[in-house]
Parts: C-alpha cells; sequence; structure tokens
C-alpha cells in the first residue's frame, strides 16, 4: 500500500502513531480562511478524574517530509496519548 | 518491556508504549492467570529490538528478539495492540532516508507481524476500518441498530436542507480527534448545536462536515464490549456542556452501572464480528423514552477510567479473552 494512499496513510496502520481514541494535537496558527468544524473548538478543560487513570504524559513528534511539484515541505505532528 | 524468561506456547504479547497504565492493568489480571506475557512497543523497533522471519507454506514463522526476550512467533496465543509508538530509528539518517526506513520498516516488520493468525485485540488493519464514522453508521443500521439521521457534506445547501427535513436541532461532529494548539492554548472539537443559518459557506466549504439530528436524552451510555461481554456504564451529565457532549466536561459526569436492552447487545456483537473486532467502545443516547440510539464505536476507545469509576471488570474481561486465544465469534 503506498504510503501516500489518502484513504489509508501510513499512520493508520502499523505501528499506529495515531489509532482510534488518540487526538493528535496539530500546531496550528489560524488562517483567514478556516474548516467550520475547526471553529467550534473550545479551549480543552482538564479532564478529572479520567485522567487520574491515565497519566501518560508522553508525547513524540514526526516530521513526514512531502514534496508537491518540486516544493519540499516538513508536516510537524506531535501526539499525545489523550483518549476518547 | 517486561523481562520473561519463559515463553511457552501461551505467550500473550502486549504492544504497546512504555507509559500505558491501562495496559498495566490487564497484564496484571494476566499474572493473575499465570499468563506468559511479553511487553513491548513498536517503537523498539529497529534501534531495540530485531527480528528474523521466513515464510513457511502459509504462515510467517521466526523470531522478535527484544532486550532479554525472545518471541518465537509460534509461540504467540493473542496480542493485545493498544497504543504503541512509531518506530525510533538511528540517529544520523537525513530525512529522506528516514521517510525510506520507517515505511519499510512498517512493511516489513509490520506485514509479518500482523500477519500472525493470533486473537488480536484489536487488530491493527481492522481498526483502520471500523475508525470511518461513515462505515460505523451504516454497519450499525445493518447490524440492527438504530442510528440518527446523518449528513455528510462541504454544501451548505445541503446542510440547510437537511436541517429543514429534521425539523429540530442539528450538531455538527468532527470524523476524528485532532485538537488544534496555537502555541498557548489547546482547543478540541466537540459535539455541537449548530444553526445552519448562520454558517458561513465558505468556512463549511472547506472540508467534509459531519451534521447529525439531535437526539434527545435521557443520559449516555457507554457499551464497552469485550468479546461477546458487555460491560455498561449510563453516564448522566451536570452540565450544559457535557448533556450535549459527555467528553466536554468530564467534572461534570456521574456513572452507574446498567444493564443495556438485549437487542443492544446482539447488535453490538454482530457489529464486532461485521467489522472483525474483539473490543469496542459503543457509545449510545438513551432516549427519555427509552430506545438506544447509536453514536459511534471507538475500537481502541479508553476504559480505565470507568472501571475505577463504577468497578466494571474491564481489565479482567481482556485478560480472560486473551489469555483464552479464543475468537468470542
Amino acid at each position: 500500500m503506498a504510503t501516500s494512499d489518502p484513504l489509508y496513510p501510513a499512520t493508520m496502520l502499523l505501528p499506529m502513531g495515531a489509532p482510534g481514541g488518540i487526538r493528535m494535537l496539530v500546531p496550528d496558527t489560524p488562517g483567514v480562511l478556516r474548516p467550520y468544524a475547526a471553529t467550534l473548538g473550545v479551549p480543552s478543560r482538564p479532564d478529572g478524574k479520567k485522567h487520574d487513570t491515565t497519566a501518560t504524559k508522553s508525547t513524540y513528534q514526526t516530521n513526514s517530509e512531502t514534496i508537491n511539484d518540486g516544493t519540499r515541505s516538513t508536516d510537524s505532528v506531535v501526539d499525545t496519548d489523550v483518549d476518547d | 518491556m517486561t523481562n520473561t524468561s519463559t515463553v511457552g506456547p501461551e505467550l500473550v504479547l502486549v504492544v504497546t508504549a512504555p507509559n500505558d497504565p491501562t495496559a498495566d492493568e490487564v497484564e496484571i489480571e494476566l499474572r493473575k492467570r499465570s499468563s506468559a506475557i511479553v511487553r513491548f512497543d513498536t517503537g523498539d523497533f529497529p534501534t531495540g529490538m530485531s527480528m528474523a522471519v521466513r515464510n513457511d507454506s502459509t504462515r510467517w514463522r521466526g523470531q522478535l528478539v527484544i532486550g532479554s526476550d525472545v518471541v518465537d512467533l509460534d509461540a504467540v496465543r493473542s496480542v493485545y495492540y493498544r497504543r504503541p509508538s512509531r518506530f525510533v530509528l538511528p540517529s544520523g539518517l537525513s530525512a529522506g532516508d528516514a521517510a525510506f526506513a520507517s515505511t519499510e520498516a512498517r512493511l516489513g516488520f509490520g506485514g509479518p507481524f500482523s500477519s500472525s493468525p493470533v486473537l488480536w485485540v484489536n487488530h491493527p488493519a481492522k481498526v483502520a476500518h471500523a475508525e470511518y464514522k461513515s462505515t460505523q453508521l451504516t454497519t450499525a443500521a445493518a447490524v440492527g441498530l438504530s442510528v440518527p439521521r446523518t449528513l455528510i457534506t462541504n454544501d451548505v445547501k445541503a446542510l440547510r436542507a437537511f436541517a429543514a427535513e429534521v425539523d429540530g436541532p442539528v450538531v455538527c461532529k468532527t470524523f476524528s480527534s485532532l485538537m488544534l494548539n496555537d502555541g498557548e492554548t489547546t482547543e478540541s472539537v466537540f459535539t455541537t448545536i449548530i444553526d445552519p443559518v448562520t454558517v458561513d459557506p465558505r468556512q463549511f466549504a472547506v472540508t467534509a462536515h459531519l451534521v447529525q439530528e439531535w437526539v434527545p436524552k435521557a443520559f449516555d451510555a457507554r457499551v464497552t464490549m469485550v468479546g461477546r461481554q458487555p460491560l455498561t456504564t449510563a453516564i448522566h451529565a451536570c452540565s450544559d456542556a457535557a448533556h450535549v457532549d459527555w467528553r466536554a466536561d468530564y467534572q461534570a459526569l456521574r456513572y452507574e452501572c446498567v444493564e443495556p436492552p438485549p437487542d443492544v447487545v446482539e447488535g453490538a456483537r454482530r457489529y464486532l464480528t461485521a467489522f472483525g473486532l474483539n473490543y469496542g467502545a459503543f457509545d449510545f443516547v438513551v432516549k427519555p423514552s427509552g430506545a438506544w440510539i447509536f453514536l459511534e464505536c471507538n475500537p481502541n476507545g479508553q476504559w480505565l477510567w470507568l472501571e475505577h469509576e463504577v468497578g466494571l471488570p474491564i481489565a479482567a474481561a481482556l485478560a480472560d479473552l486473551l489469555s483464552s486465544g479464543i475468537s468470542p465469534w
């Protein structure tokens, strides 16, 4: 399977850096146009008792480099072990 | 990683990141059942793990060596595949070579490993398929569960027509669980009741949006299915935010154990069978009429906090399933 597959990207298969339930924390500086759903975001509240049981603090960052029409760009994604 | 000197024919692999309290609880329960366990992280490969496997007719045979643990793939009975991390490559690679090596590792390590014909909770490819909310809804309906009317679109005209047809509140929810961080604040997008009239068509056209009829609720319910076994918690919201989406305000929740209706349990079992899953965290709305409406199923959903809140023996159920190595279906 090609890593550029738009429906099953590499992160969805082994090893699952972005498995179900993990929210991916994306560094973002909003532009002039935003996806409507993204505008519905609210500041995250402390998760209270739920995360008393999941004290995981590990984060890891991956940089995936893509080339589009000769332009090289790097996406930086930080995963946090925050669950649904 | 857990040091295990004896690796027998009933080996349970716990595949997750090093710091995973939820997996710790399952490991404790597995030890009570005298299960042989090896815990590792895919992030151990290749710097902390080596592999050598050969094709032997219809399956791959060989070993993984993780520190002092040697895992014979033939000895594996089941895999608890929870929250493993990405491969950690040796330093000194260029970005291009790192991307190359990472992709080769995914296919070269992940391919033979994930082809192991044992019980998986859950298999990553099955999880990937089951992540699609659109497929969740149609599968749930196919197995007899009630689902809300749902529209997926980037066309605001379609949104407004849908809202008119619903003739009641509609909510917008995301397909994923991305959180955005502007350097200071982290934002999460929860299910939100929206006014279609005020939606900016340009923003709405940027990407696909999931819009759903608002289902009036007496309470929410989380049905944690471990194999055929339902472990169910009613989630009562004590704030406006939590009433719309309980994830928005964990401090305002009250929990109690409940029994779901038999047809809901049977539907959940059929759902897991349809996706080839052995675990699923189902979210339902329970209407004031008592009807249970399926919202979604997270194939890798969190559960430990519910075990602590109401005493549901989820870790024990997972350990029973993993140590049996027998498909519940």
